[in-house]
């Protein structure tokens, strides 16, 4: 196989890898639900979405152009006479090094687009855009089985969380007993809820609507009731709905 | 200082009969043997458990387990799976075959071996009592703390596990030392390490993962059970324990687990292939140093699995970037398999067939997993059914259809009889179809924000249909298994009339007779001059099978 042949290859895989893409991905975002992430929710969420299409534009052309290699050769190479004995390629350096290299700048590209991402979906705005909007610490709190809200003024509530739209909140997330995880696919990064040591997230929303999530570290026997509902409003029934709150237990 | 005296006597050589001759045997092949028979028992008891899940999971609202049955059997599945199947069985052919392969009479401690063995079946019974004492271990193969804590989990099952997986893991260190010390000094005259057969090479490299790593599950292990039974706490983080060390640990043994279970698949697959395309391995060298690669890189990506722990950002880069680096080493290994197909003669046995369909599973398996390795992405997708969906890619797509491939290729020479190759083709054409409809469905669940290891689910989350065509697929994988467990049955009770070298091998396994004399080989083996030594001399002349040989 010579290098001009793994070129063709390699073009004709990219143009089948994003017809590909069109087909294999379209359907993906409609799947149904309120916890799939695709359906965007908020500005970390739509991040992470960038971030997924990407890979799976590179995947796709590596599964269409690989995948469809092998499956060529598979098929193409059949023996058709039993004496037959095929030339003996015992390989090819400069081809070594190509899919060496190759592999490695793309990796390196996929890093590095998460590397400039990955503040922003762990910590939330830099410093400079947060005092410019209004920023709301909640204190997330997992047991088995179930979640409960800690509002700033001492307000708290049970399962349901309660949040203004477009406005990061930050969490900060522990556990009384085992490990939880707390999840709200269209709304930001999963974090876990640790004994002993509190963990810092955030989520935002940028439309108004109810939006699920649940426990996705296995805590024992109702790990499958932990679910959690966010409701997102406007900042000014934030406001009414956290007056009506009960306080947070002491 | 006084000298001692060592005793120096002989093993006894008395042979027993029947049964007996069975459990006092110290011969590679046949403990293979028992190795393959255990293991595949595990894999059938761990297989039921899965429809039983699958059952479970087929509706919302499924009713047919409790959620502590559940837990149960998901935590058993897993369990059996990688602990008592897919890692013990690549010592079945381990032991069969690397002996055979490297020109040695048996392997380096035969004693040992046969003790490594018979600890396989005992950490299996020990973790399977759970089940008769009030219920098995329920916190999954991983067994995080504190859930695995006496305060959560207070059934002596959890301890009867624990126990059961420190017997397995000795069985395995002690059967890594076996391996490397034969490798290392048992081979045939003029088979250099790059003459090696490549199957060695994979179990050189797994075996010295196997004994690096391996301690350190014990260690994690050990810590929770002093935690359950002697009242320490190191996981206790009101008395200063930390819940994440744990995690470290385990993962520090889990990750490169991994590859102990896919690296021996590797080998099999760069022996089937340069056989059934009558071409040598394409980047013979390459295909060793990526399996040495891996071996290194696999000790540092093992934080990849707690991305959502809450690790200081720069750790996570760091994993992140170790975690894409181990995808070249892997790449590198399908462009080359590529290129060994690549114009080749092709002959289509079931064996060849399973090679070809694990290069293309695994290479989603791969595909799937490099999703992971983003931390963006991993932040959505990261204990969900996604990551069940890459598991299964890796271990059943790579793992599982190598290990039929092996079977299938290696069976005259282990049994002296040939698989049907029809059943075989039906076996490999349904467990493809039922494999992809089981797990192709999880990468969307994932996607739709399904969680795994939960016992039921909603009508309203709108995960119904897709599990139940998963669960279709659980079914039409059974039949294809039912139908090798039928294929095997017929051909251990034919006639014996496989020849010494059936596909035209390259490898010394195929220079005795099938099944091998208890001594291995009937004469001294000439130089190997290549890695593919059989081939050779069969261009050089020389009759490898008796004349008017049945081929299959």
């Amino acid at each position: 196989m010579s290098l001009v042949c793994a070129v063709r290859l390699g073009k004709a895989a990219i143009a089948l890898g994003v017809a590909a893409l069109a087909v294999v991905a379209a359907p993906l975002p409609v799947l149904a639900g309120n916890t799939n992430f695709l359906n965007g929710g908020g500005p970390p969420v739509d991040t992470i979405d960038m971030l997924f299409w990407v890979f799976v534009a590179c995947a796709s052309v590596i599964l269409i152009g690989v995948g469809g290699a092998i499956l060529y050769a598979a098929i193409r190479f059949r023996r058709r006479d039993p004496d037959e004995m095929p030339r003996q390629i015992h390989g090819h350096n400069r081809l070594e090094l190509a899919w060496t290299i190759g592999p490695l700048v793309l990796l390196a590209a996929l890093f590095v687009l998460n590397v400039v991402n990955v503040g922003y979906l762990r910590h939330g705005p830099s410093p400079a855009s947060a005092a410019a909007r209004q920023e709301i610490h909640i204190r997330v709190i997992g047991r088995q089985f179930y979640w409960t809200f800690d509002y700033p003024g001492g307000k708290s509530s049970l399962r349901t969380l309660e949040i203004p739209v477009n406005t990061p909140i930050e969490l900060s997330t522990e556990s009384l007993d085992v490990i939880h995880g707390f999840w709200v696919p269209n709304l930001g990064a999963k974090i876990d809820a640790l004994p002993g040591i509190v963990n810092h997230a955030f989520i935002e929303a940028n439309r108004t609507g109810t939006f699920g999530g649940q426990c996705y570290e296995f805590c024992g026997l109702g790990h499958d009731q932990m679910l959690i509902t966010v409701k997102v409003v406007s900042m000014s029934q934030y406001q009414s709905y956290l007056q009506h709150l009960p306080a947070a237990p002491a | 200082m006084a000298a001692i005296d060592l005793p120096l006597s002989q093993p006894t050589s008395r042979r027993y009969q029947g049964v007996w001759d069975w459990i006092t045997t110290t011969d590679h092949k046949r403990i293979g043997l028992l190795y393959l028979y255990t293991t595949f028992f595990f894999f059938l008891v761990g297989g039921l458990m899965a429809l039983l899940i699958r059952t479970q999971l087929a509706q919302p609202n499924g009713d047919l387990l409790t959620a502590s049955q559940y837990n149960q059997l998901f935590t058993m599945h897993g369990t059996t799976m990688i602990f008592l199947f897919v890692v013990p069985v690549w010592s079945a052919f381990g032991n069969y075959m690397l002996p055979l392969m490297l020109g040695a009479k048996d392997m380096a401690f035969p004693r040992i071996n046969a003790f490594a063995y018979w600890l396989i079946p005992l950490g299996g019974l020990v973790m399977y009592s759970g089940f008769f004492f009030g219920g098995s271990a329920a916190d999954g193969w991983t067994g995080y703390v504190p859930l695995a804590e006496k305060l959560y989990s207070p059934q002596v099952g959890q301890d009867l596990w624990i126990l059961g997986l420190h017997i397995v893991g000795i069985a395995s260190v002690m059967g890594a030392v076996n391996f490397l010390v034969t490798i290392h000094r048992m081979r045939a005259p003029g088979m250099t390490w790059f003459r090696l057969p490549l199957f060695v090479w994979a179990m050189e490299v797994t075996s010295a993962l196997v004994l690096l790593a391996s301690p350190f599950l014990a260690a994690a292990l050990a810590m929770v059970l002093l935690d359950r039974q002697l009242g320490t706490n190191f996981f206790n983080p009101s008395h200063g324990g930390n819940v994440i060390l744990y995690q470290l640990i385990f993962w520090f043994y889990s990750h490169p687990a991994v590859y102990i279970m896919i690296l021996p698949g590797f080998g099999v697959i760069s022996e089937i292939l340069p056989v059934f395309t009558r071409k040598p391995i394409f980047g013979y060298r390459a295909m060793a140093m990526s399996m040495a690669a891996i071996g290194v890189l696999g000790f540092m990506v093992f934080a990849h699995h707690m991305f959502t722990v809450g690790l200081p950002l720069p750790v996570q880069i760091f994993f992140m970037a170790a975690t894409m680096v181990i995808a070249v080493p892997t790449g590198v290994k399908i462009f080359n398999w590529l290129g060994t197909l690549w114009g080749g003669s092709i002959r289509y046995t079931a064996a060849m067939l399973f090679a070809v369909g694990f290069l293309l599973m695994f290479l989603i398996g791969g595909l799937d997993g490099v999703f992971l390795s983003s931390l963006g992405i991993d932040y959505e997708l990261n204990g969900t059914y996604w990551v069940v969906a890459h598991i299964h890619y890796v271990l059943v797509g790579g793992s599982l259809f190598a290990l039929f491939a092996a079977l299938y290729y290696w069976w005259p020479k282990m049994f002296g009889r040939y698989l049907n190759e029809k059943l075989g083709k039906w076996h490999f054409w349904l467990l493809l179809i039922g494999f992809n409809l089981t797990f192709m469905p999880m990468h969307f669940l994932g996607i739709m924000g399904m969680p795994r290891r939960i016992a039921t689910y909603s009508a309203a989350s709108g995960w119904g249909p897709l599990n139940l065509l998963e669960t279709i697929g659980s079914y039409v994988i059974a039949v294809a298994i039912l139908i090798f467990l039928y294929n095997a049955t017929i051909s251990l009770h034919g006639p014996k009339t496989a020849v010494n070298d059936p596909w035209e091998g390259n490898t010394l396994e195929w220079y005795t007779t099938s099944p091998p004399p208890p001594h291995n080989f009937d004469g001294e083996i000439p130089e190997v001059e290549s890695n593919r030594p059989l081939r050779d001399w069969r261009l050089a002349g020389k009759e490898i099978n008796p004349p008017g040989a049945v081929l299959p």
